[in-house]
């Protein structure tokens, strides 16, 4: 009931949010911001679907959560991974790659 | 559902969860504005904020049932470790859940069910109560006497309900008549039957639809010419015709006479009364063919029920004081002689079963036995769950050093709590279901009905249920949270033995052992009580010799054997059970000793005027010859009714001493004259007999006359009893009996063929029944309550290891320390019994009218369930007691 079937776009978001935070503890906005940029706008996710995802990862017990103070001494949620978190982004990370490797033969057949 | 839950969830969390969610989002909406969006740009980019918010939220509710699971899973393994735990907890609750939910099973049938026909709360039955000059000159039916010489029934004359039925304030009205003892013969086989007499617009106003065949319709019901027409009960249809479609149709002979059955009932509708299925409904206007006396156009004799439904929108007061004058109205327009006062309209609801009230002294005494059990059960419970948070006193200190929330160890061993209920609940249901019918058949009797079954429905489920939870989340609750209110750091220090909190858990542990025994205390009274009572009733003198007496009933068609004839046969039948071999004499009477059937009249001696009020008072008892040297009841002096009492010899009655007491004191009895209340005419005293118990165990011999059975005229009317005094055990005799019997007529079949020990036995049935659930009750809360010592004080020796040590190490003597524990032990235990014995001073009263013999405050029960609960107490902290003494000092010390 409560493990939902992740689609792959879920699954992609889930995948982009353990990557990101991999570099270290973020906000909510500055995942949204960091994924902008370094897709160049390629991927935009409506911003509003990054919180739920944030929420059900971190109930999963991948991520951990805590309010603190930006550098401009604002209070903001910050995410960061936890150990769980690593391996699950592991095994994602490899995942995908064998998604793309897939992905790209069959284009190349057919 | 998931709304449901998150609901249940927001309702605990929502001001901080909510709160996160909002900042959070806003925060990200700002950033958007700092970095140069404007506000719309950065709701766009964000898409919507209610969906997103949703969906937070529904990723912490999945979690929460995700935990749920987690907790059952890590409960169950947590149960499955301590076997002998789990098994006594489930065991005392099943035990007390089961209890319970047998007792409501027959709670729920007789006091809250309503009939399962349309609109059932609407129902009213029509009743009356009336002065000591009452209008009926005879009442058949219920009938209640009221202080001050004033009565109430529920039955009504035949053209009374005519009158009636013309009012405005019901929609329709409806009449029947309970008659149990019918003769039935299908294919050959005659039995005995219940039936009820209902009017021709009963089912169509009930709204009951048969599932075969059609119903009994006002066409059926027409006076002088009514169709001999039967609906079966849904169970007489199952029992007789196999549930087969073929009895549509067919004829079976009701009394000797032969009826068409038209249709069989619903199994939901089997009369107006709990536990008494009818078997055979009839059209009212065959009430000849049940009894041929009576006439429905006869004014004087009220026998019928009367139920309508009450109009919407119409109050009950005024519906009350309307049917009221109506029914002044139809008395008076019915009945010729006015002085008399006319009789008062009642309701009651018609809705339930009709014979409750019958049934309510035992329903609530149960209910209170089963109650208390469920109470020593529950205190049985806490105290185990807290004895077992005490000793995961560390583990819980773990749990919480590393960061779990109080609330999620709480609900973890709530959650424990709970998982034990339901295994508790669920046997306790199962416990429950094959109990139910237990007690309706203990007291019923064993040679004439059928089984008794009561229906076990959904609401009995639910009831198991609810008591399953409350139970868990009330008793479950308090060690939960006394056990996680703790200071992390000396609980794990000191291995969760001596740290000082663990005092307060002994109080509270001793309290519950103290409230346990009080309970205990109660029901051990209560089967004292009830025991004695049993044993006083059967050891009461009888005033007549039970021993090797077999007794016959039977019940004749009155179409076939009346008056004179109807002598005839039997003195016929008395002449062939003469000659069955083993028989010593054989007789006849109206009914058996201590069955319950009684007959009373009016004493007048001649030329006396006796007060009015006495006329209930005296017992009518008609008898054939040898009646008294076959029961063995002592002729004192005079002579016994024997063959010169014929039909048409001088009319004669022997006296018990009673009755001479009461009439003739120093005077001579013997030779007088006198009349009864009936046309019976004067009698002649020839005999004064012995004093002897006539309608039940409880009732001493009343003041009693007999009278000669084949003077008198409606002799037997109804069934009448054979009774044979035999050489041999009456058992060996009942199919020559039977024979004999189906020698003369195969239409008398016989039935209830019992001894009259067995009749006794049968009579004792409910004060048997008491003594029996309330000493078994008494035991298991014995059982219970030694669980409980034993835990507690085991505990406490465990917990106070080091202290022994260093007492003996000290030099304390082992016998020392074994009356240390005791003593506590006892103190404890000294401490219910008072409590409890207070409790049972005040609740006895209760049972004042079920003993025998016996006051309420006997102080045999009561000192006798004191002793017997210090006795089980002492042996049970005996254990834990040797336990101490065997202390080593030195590992003791050292464990320290």
């Amino acid at each position: 009931m409560a493990k939902a079937k992740k689609d792959a776009l879920q699954g992609t978001l889930d995948l982009l949010i353990l990557k990101t935070l991999s570099r270290g503890a973020m906000h909510g906005y500055g995942i949204a911001i960091h994924i902008g940029q370094v897709s160049g706008d390629a991927l935009r996710v409506e911003e509003g679907s990054l919180y739920p995802a944030l929420h059900r990862i971190e109930q999963a017990g991948l991520l951990s959560s805590e309010w603190r103070l930006t550098e401009t001494g604002r209070r903001a949620k910050f995410y960061s991974l936890a150990a769980a978190g690593r391996r699950q982004l592991e095994v994602e990370e490899q995942e995908w790659a064998r998604l793309i490797k897939g992905v790209s033969k069959v284009l190349r057949y057919a | 559902m998931r709304r449901m839950l998150h609901a249940l969830r927001s309702a605990i969390y929502k001001t901080r969860l909510e709160r996160e969610m909002e900042e959070e989002i806003a925060f990200h909406l700002n950033m958007r504005e700092r970095d140069g969006h404007t506000p719309e740009e950065a709701r766009t980019r964000f898409g919507s904020v209610v969906r997103a918010t949703e969906q937070m939220r529904d990723s912490h509710t999945s979690r929460f049932l995700e935990s749920v699971e987690q907790d059952v899973r890590y409960a169950l393994r947590a149960l499955r470790r301590s076997p002998v735990f789990t098994a006594v907890a489930v065991a005392s609750l099943a035990l007390g859940i089961g209890a319970n939910s047998a007792i409501f099973t027959v709670t729920n049938a007789v006091l809250l069910k309503l009939l399962p026909v349309e609109r059932p709360e609407a129902l009213r039955l029509l009743a009356w109560t009336s002065g000591p000059k009452r209008v009926m000159s005879s009442v058949n039916g219920s009938y209640e006497r009221k202080p001050g010489g004033r009565a109430g029934s529920d039955s009504f004359s035949y053209p009374v309900y005519l009158a009636l039925k013309k009012n405005p304030f019901f929609e329709d009205m409806f009449a029947f008549k309970a008659w149990s003892g019918v003769t039935t013969v299908i294919g050959g086989e005659s039995e005995r039957t219940r039936v009820d007499l209902v009017s021709g617009n009963l089912y169509e106003t009930l709204g009951v639809r048969p599932v075969a065949g059609r119903a009994i319709t006002p066409a059926d019901d027409v006076a002088g010419t009514p169709s001999h027409v039967v609906v079966l009960g849904y169970n007489y249809w199952k029992r007789r015709f196999g549930s087969a479609a073929g009895a549509l149709n067919s004829t079976i002979r009701v009394n000797n006479e032969p009826f068409t059955v038209i249709g069989v009932n619903p199994p939901s509708f089997d009369g107006f009364r709990a536990g008494d299925p009818v078997d055979l409904f009839l059209p009212l206007a065959s009430i000849p063919v049940i009894d041929q006396h009576i006439s429905r156009e006869d004014a004087s004799f009220w026998w019928l029920d009367i139920m309508g439904r009450l109009q919407p929108g119409v109050s009950e007061g005024s519906a009350l004081a309307g049917m009221n004058v109506a029914l002044q109205q139809a008395v008076r327009a019915t009945l010729p002689q006015q002085r008399e006062e006319a009789p008062r309209m009642e309701f009651k609801p018609g809705g339930k079963a009709l014979n409750s009230g019958s049934f309510h002294t035992t329903i609530y005494l149960f209910t209170g036995l089963v109650g208390l059990v469920l109470l020593i059960a529950c205190a049985n419970l806490a105290s185990l769950l807290l004895a077992r948070a005490t000793s995961r006193t560390r583990e819980i200190a773990v749990r919480l050093a590393l960061g779990a929330g109080r609330w999620r160890v709480v609900r973890q061993i709530l959650t424990e709590s709970m998982v034990l209920a339901i295994a508790g609940g669920a046997a306790g249901a199962i416990l429950g279901y094959l109990g139910k019918d237990v007690i309706p058949n203990l007291m019923g009797n064993d040679w004439d009905r059928p089984e008794v079954q009561f229906p076990f429905d959904y609401k009995v489920l639910g009831f198991t249920l609810l008591l399953s939870v409350v139970t868990a989340l009330l008793f479950g609750l308090i060690p939960a949270l006394l056990a996680t209110r703790q200071d992390v750091g000396p609980a794990l220090k000191a291995g969760g033995r001596s740290s000082t909190r663990t005092g307060s858990q002994m109080r509270l542990g001793k309290l519950l052992v103290v409230s346990q025994i009080a309970l205990s205390i109660l029901l051990l009274v209560a089967a004292g009580l009830f025991s004695r009572t049993l044993v006083n009733l059967r050891g009461s003198a009888l005033g007549f010799n039970p021993d090797r007496v077999l007794l016959v009933s039977v019940s004749p068609p009155q179409s076939l054997y009346r008056g004179e004839k109807r002598t005839e046969m039997y003195e016929r039948v008395l002449a062939r059970l003469r000659t069955v071999s083993g028989v010593r004499t054989a007789t006849m009477s109206a009914s058996a000793l201590v069955s319950g059937d009684a007959d009373t009249t009016g004493f007048r001696p001649t030329g006396r005027q006796v007060p009015a009020n006495d006329e209930d008072l005296t017992y009518v008892h008609d008898v054939m010859p040898d009646y008294f040297a076959t029961m063995g009841i002592p002729i004192l002096a005079g002579r016994a009714i024997d063959a010169r009492d014929s039909r048409s010899g001088a009319k004669v009655a022997v006296i018990n001493q009673a009755l001479a007491r009461r009439f003739f004191p120093n005077q001579k009895a013997i030779g007088t004259t006198f009349t009864d209340a009936g046309k019976h005419g004067t009698m002649l005293i020839v005999g004064i007999c012995g004093d002897s118990k006539y309608v039940r165990m409880r009732e001493d011999a009343p003041p009693t006359f007999y009278r000669a059975g084949s003077q008198t005229d409606a002799f037997f009317d109804d069934a009448a009893v054979f009774a044979l005094k035999t050489e041999v055990d009456p058992t060996l005799i009942i199919k020559a009996a039977r024979e004999a019997i189906s020698m003369e007529d195969r239409n008398l079949a016989p039935f209830a063929i019992r001894t009259q020990e067995q009749q006794i036995d049968q009579n004792l049935a409910p004060a048997r029944t008491f003594a029996m659930l309330a000493s078994s009750f008494g035991a298991v809360a014995l059982l219970l309550v030694c669980i409980g010592i034993y835990g507690i004080m085991a505990y406490n020796v465990a917990r106070r290891t080091g202290e022994m040590g260093i007492r003996m190490a000290l030099g304390a003597q082992k016998s020392a320390v074994l009356g240390l524990v005791l003593r506590e032990t006892l103190v404890v235990a000294a401490a219910g019994v008072t409590l409890g014995l207070f409790a049972a001073l005040l609740a006895a009263r209760l049972t004042a009218s079920l003993l025998y013999n016996l006051k309420p405050y006997d102080p045999a029960s009561l000192a006798g369930a004191a002793l017997l609960m210090l006795l089980f107490a002492a042996a049970s902290g005996l254990i834990p007691a040797r336990r101490a003494a065997s202390v080593e000092p030195g590992a003791a010390l050292r464990e320290e």
